[in-house]
């Protein structure tokens, strides 16, 4: 019996791939074009937002290169400010500018 | 369609029995099997250009509706395990949460419909890569050579897989018998 039984699922496996063929309906050229037309939409409206994404990264960096420069010279006038002031002291106390820190510590 | 390429209309006429077959194989609902043949040719439409001839046009597309098909599967699955969890909560109604219905194909014939009906069901349970070549040289009759080529496994692999294939599908299929 078992025998048999082993026969008839290897016979059930053998002719598992006699089916016949089968056909989609012919209405499904029509849903791909439909379904191909909505994708295109979709990318379209995809590759818009990343423009925009983009043109908004760009302004953004701009924004932040124009104030670091702005920074810069901030920085930059206020170093000299800083420089004019400590030349100033290092003349008076007669002193190097780099003894400056130091006579400053030491006048408080 | 104006910027369509010239062949897609031929291609679609020589590979969409191609695609739905195989589609039909593993999904085991003509509905869904066309959904999958539309999303397929919808992917060749697009990657069309990108296609670099490494392989063949046959064998391109066979994968892409394999991996159509397997994430489909997997999709589904998802849903399923969710609706377990649902049906958890809904005990009152007594019925599963989710069983889809045995695959009739209707490319067969009656005297073997029920035994095609239940391997169709066991094949839903084997491991996908063993599915796959199952399907490919069962369904679709194709060589070793070219399921290694779609699989991009050696042919070593392919033998061994289906192999495995069918020694799970004769445990299935024998316990079917025991009961």
């Amino acid at each position: 019996m078992e025998k048999d039984q082993r026969h008839q699922i290897d016979q059930w496996i053998d002719r598992f791939g006699d089916v016949q063929r089968l056909t989609p309906t012919p209405f499904l050229l029509t849903r791909i074009r439909q379904n191909i037309e909505n994708r295109k939409t979709r990318q379209a409206k995809e590759e818009k937002l990343v423009f925009i994404f983009a043109a908004l990264m760009a302004i953004f960096i701009s924004l932040n290169i124009f104030s670091w420069t702005r920074l810069n010279k901030t920085e930059g006038a206020l170093a000299s400010i800083h420089k004019t002031g400590a030349e100033a002291l290092a003349q008076a106390y007669d002193l190097k500018i780099t003894d400056y820190s130091t006579a400053l510590y030491e006048k408080q | 369609m104006t910027n369509q390429p010239p062949n897609f209309e031929s291609l679609y006429e020589a590979y969409k029995d191609l695609v739905f077959n195989t589609a039909a194989g593993y999904v085991q609902n003509i509905g869904d099997a066309e959904e999958i043949t539309q999303d397929v040719f919808t992917d060749v439409y697009f990657g069309l250009e990108n296609f670099k001839g490494q392989s063949s046009l046959k064998t391109w597309i066979y994968r892409i509706t394999v991996n159509r098909c397997i994430d489909f599967l997997k999709h589904k699955n998802r849903k399923k395990r969710f609706a377990y969890i649902i049906g958890l909560f809904h005990k009152e109604t007594g019925a599963p949460a989710y069983d889809p219905p045995d695959f009739e194909h209707p490319g067969v014939l009656a005297e073997r419909r029920e035994a095609t009906a239940l391997i169709f069901k066991n094949i839903r349970l084997l491991p996908e890569n063993q599915q796959t070549a199952f399907i490919l040289s069962k369904l679709e009759g194709l060589s070793n050579i070219e399921i290694g080529e779609i699989m991009e496994l050696k042919i070593g692999a392919v033998e061994s897989l289906q192999s495995r294939a069918k020694e799970n599908l004769k445990k299935k299929l024998s316990e079917y018998f025991k009961n």
